[in-house]
């Protein structure tokens, strides 16, 4: 239960879990966990509307706003898709206004778990990506091939499964689909669009974006926008590069739900592979889920502890995928800088924690007591047994030297650096 | 006008990751001080002549937000120039030769240039993209691929040949984060900040030290959680360790993030012989759509105070081995625009200073009275081609390789790495 809750959301302390414990399966727990109807009202604060030359507030209002959800949702199966989507159709706050970039992440929450045409769709028309990746300058006269060739090799389709000529065709088709001269609503201007016939995927009509998006994902390429889809979805949850063997029967089941994301997950969730052993240690977890995680465990918010200070450093900044390909993963987030960063935001929350008087009263207990009364605190359902003695024996050891008082700060930070915890 | 802060578009195009050593071999050079002895002991040994690409370090000096060429290496007597520049043109260069000279804010490169170890590389720039934004100006210098692809840089793709870059001690980056030129598929990058700030460094009260043992504790025994535990739990310890031995070169104490800063860890950490290849250190920003004079001259002041400040830092057995490389995501354009400022720019001119570099002008002057229908400069040298210089005089490896296509070698390099004239 623990591990549904970390890969399905942000992981849990374990009286979240111990509650999951009462459903009578496993099957039921993962209906349980895909159960949106508690989702909470999405709504945009107003500091999230940067006025030109005051980027860096809006942006972290963004991040807090986002992290908070993520931390607090009752729903949090809607924030982890959304985390997904957003590395997956990326735009990022360095290129598009920060505005901007937050409604496209507010589309793609209400979208996240739907249908992946309707998805799609929006996407190609939301303002942000318009900007991001120039269809906004796509035009017939002189025509922009950045959205169409990342349309098919990154978001829908993957590398190799189209030719030249396609990119070429599909920027033809999505010319004159743009933005007003403010950015900020989708515009379509037909005296900039091709309005002629192209020959896309070798069919040849007078084509119009939205015509391909549907052919990419209910017509002609079904089969290899589910293959692509299925298949990374199962790396963000499960682990990465399965089998070609799991990705067809991925790919069937996506199809035959309909190209539904809530589906498909429910079939995710419900595959023996996904509960195999070697598959609950498969995932790293990425920053923004680490210190998501820290504060579900602390229970404090994005505005007491200020991840934004740090996420440049853990190689994870909200808003800012590295580029169009988002970010990798697992490898991605291990490293000396990471775990300097890592250690040092550690360093501050401790204390944060603390003050706030998370595990007082902790360096009075016996070291074994302490370092559970940790691990249920972090939702760390199965220790390590290296990890349970180190910590016990830190907690000895500042017993018996008088500094007692250290326990209480360092069983958060021991907790936070644990291997255990770094695991998705 | 509006545009990007430079920083930012930096920030977007880096990623902080980088993986882990797991063999801290080298921490035994660092014992000790950094100063000279020491590190003598494990250079190989030079003789007259010798020298090899293996040995070549290269500093990537990133000045962000588009430098402009013409008031760095400032044309003299020229008239195009004084029309277009008005009260912006300098009118007081320190001479390099009877045609050209640098502003005056760079007096240490002047007379490193009169010791033939400056080469200047003019009319360079974008030769076949017209964008002139920040954003993918940048993302196009830093990945230096000849086809479309932004998800790598070409020093990163050079250190995936490199033995032992998955170390993370072949490359650092200045910064909280690694930048896009870095980024190669496996190598590693460790990103360093000037203020240190290393989990596992400060030793100065006794808690702190239980707390190191304990995360390097988690790393005592196989996780028995499968290779990603393990992993975590080595990274872990490893950096408690690097941590721990990289404190000399935060001794003493760096103010701030300053470039001076910022080259004198650099120096620190040449000095202490780790083995590491690539440097990449910071300035900016460049971006002067107003207010050029005063700050192209504040920044210019800093880029002559720290190179100096590095010279002065790193022990002279290594200087034969290192060079400079600056680069800029574009210049600015030869009419001054009506703020005091100039707007973004094609092309512009790129240093590479060092003991062996070949000291001179290469490339060609974008002429002022030969602009596009734009009224841009003309660009005489693909950015890709002074890649391949620095790749194939400098460093070592398949330049063409590494860049996708074949791109002229400008011939920067007076003597291999190491050897002496």
């Amino acid at each position: 239960m623990a591990y549904l809750l970390r890969r399905s959301g942000f992981g849990g302390r374990k009286v979240e879990i111990d509650a999951l414990m009462t459903r009578p399966s496993w099957a039921a727990v993962v209906d349980r966990v895909l159960d949106t109807s508690a989702n909470p009202a999405d709504i945009i604060p107003g500091s999230v509307d940067d006025e030109a030359g005051k980027y860096y507030p809006a942006w972290v209002a963004g991040v807090h706003y986002w992290m908070d959800r993520m931390a607090t949702s009752p729903t949090p199966i809607v924030e982890k898709m959304t985390l997904f989507w957003h590395g997956h159709l990326t735009s990022s706050t360095e290129g598009p206004l920060p505005r901007l970039v937050f409604r496209q992440i507010k589309t793609w929450r209400a979208k996240a778990l739907g249908d992946v045409h309707d998805l799609m769709q929006a996407m190609a028309i939301d303002p942000a990506m318009l900007d991001y990746l120039d269809n906004d300058e796509n035009v017939a006269a002189s025509p922009n091939e950045n959205f169409a060739r990342e349309l098919m090799e990154l978001f829908t389709m993957g590398n190799a499964t189209f030719a030249e000529s396609d990119v070429i065709a599909m920027a033809r088709a999505w010319s004159g689909h743009g933005t007003s001269d403010d950015g900020t609503t989708y515009v379509f201007r037909a005296t900039k669009h091709d309005n002629a016939n192209k020959t896309l995927f070798g069919i040849t009509q007078n084509w119009d974006g939205p015509a391909t998006i549907t052919e990419i994902v209910r017509g002609s390429r079904q089969q290899v926008c589910a293959r692509f889809l299925a298949a990374k979805i199962w790396s963000f949850f499960a682990y990465p590069n399965p089998s070609t063997a799991l990705v067809d029967e991925l790919t069937a089941a996506l199809i035959a739900g309909g190209m539904n994301i809530k589906s498909f997950l429910r079939g995710v969730f419900l595959h023996p592979e996904f509960r195999a052993g070697p598959t609950r240690t498969a995932l790293v977890r990425s920053p923004i889920e680490w210190m998501v995680a820290t504060m579900r465990a602390v229970g404090m918010s994005a505005a007491d502890l200020h991840p934004e200070w740090w996420m440049d450093r853990l190689g994870q900044t909200l808003y800012q995928p590295p580029n169009v390909s988002g970010w990798r993963q697992n490898a991605a987030w291990i490293s000396s800088s990471a775990q300097w960063g890592k250690g040092s935001y550690a360093g501050w929350v401790r204390w944060k924690a603390s003050e706030r008087g998370v595990f007082s009263g902790v360096e009075n207990l016996a070291p074994a007591a302490a370092a559970q009364v940790a691990f249920d605190r972090f939702g760390i359902d199965a220790p390590a047994v290296t990890t349970r003695q180190q910590i016990e024996a830190y907690v000895a050891r500042e017993q018996a030297a008088r500094r007692a008082w250290a326990v209480k700060p360092n069983l958060v930070a021991l907790s936070m650096l644990s291997p255990d915890f770094q695991l998705a | 006008m509006d545009d990007v802060d430079p920083r930012l578009v930096r920030e977007a195009l880096s990623i902080s990751g980088d993986r882990i050593a797991g063999n801290m071999t080298r921490r035994r050079f660092l014992q000790g001080s950094l100063a000279t002895a020491g590190a003598l002991a494990v250079l190989p040994a030079c003789k007259p002549g010798g020298g090899s690409l293996d040995q070549g370090i290269l500093i990537v000096l990133h000045l962000g937000g588009g430098n402009d060429g013409y008031n760095t290496v400032v044309p003299i007597g020229n008239g195009p120039y004084r029309d277009r520049r008005g009260s912006l043109a300098i009118t007081n260069p320190l001479p390099l030769t009877s045609s050209f000279g640098f502003h005056p804010a760079l007096p240490a490169l002047r007379d490193r240039y009169a010791a033939g170890k400056v080469a200047i590389v003019q009319g360079v720039g974008q030769a076949t993209i017209n964008d002139l934004s920040h954003f993918s100006s940048t993302a196009n210098w830093m990945a230096g691929t000849a086809g479309p692809s932004r998800s790598s840089g070409w020093l990163g793709r050079w250190l995936d040949g490199v033995p032992g870059s998955t170390d993370g001690l072949r490359a650092v980056a200045m910064g909280s984060s690694v930048p896009l030129h870095l980024v190669g598929q496996q190598a590693v990058v460790t990103a360093l900040d000037t203020g240190g700030d290393l989990f596992g460094a400060d030793r100065s009260e006794p808690w702190m030290s239980s707390v190191y043992d304990t995360v390097s504790g988690f790393a005592a025994a196989p996780t028995g959680k499968g290779v990603w535990a393990d992993r975590i739990a080595t990274a872990g310890a490893s950096s408690i360790r690097l941590a721990d031995d990289m404190t000399p070169v935060f001794t003493p104490e760096l103010p701030d993030d300053s470039l001076t800063s910022q080259l004198t860890v650099i120096a620190r950490l040449i000095n202490a012989g780790l083995g590491i290849r690539v440097f990449d250190a910071t300035l900016g920003s460049f971006d002067t759509h107003d207010g050029q004079l005063y700050e192209h001259n504040a920044l210019l002041t800093d880029l002559d105070a720290a190179i100096a400040a590095f010279y002065a830092t790193l022990d002279p057995a290594w200087s034969r081995k290192v060079a400079f490389m600056s680069f800029s995501e574009f210049g600015r354009r030869a009419q001054a625009n009506g703020s005091g400022g100039t707007d973004h720019g094609t092309s512009s001119c790129l240093l590479v200073i060092g003991d062996n570099v070949k000291g001179g002008f290469f490339g060609q002057f974008p002429r002022l009275d030969d602009l596009d229908s734009r009224g841009n400069a003309k660009i005489h040298v693909d950015h890709r081609s002074a890649y391949a210089s620095v790749l194939q005089g400098w460093m070592g490896g398949d330049a063409t390789g590494v860049l996708g296509a074949s791109y002229p070698d400008l011939g920067l390099f007076a003597r291999l790495p190491g050897a002496t004239p």
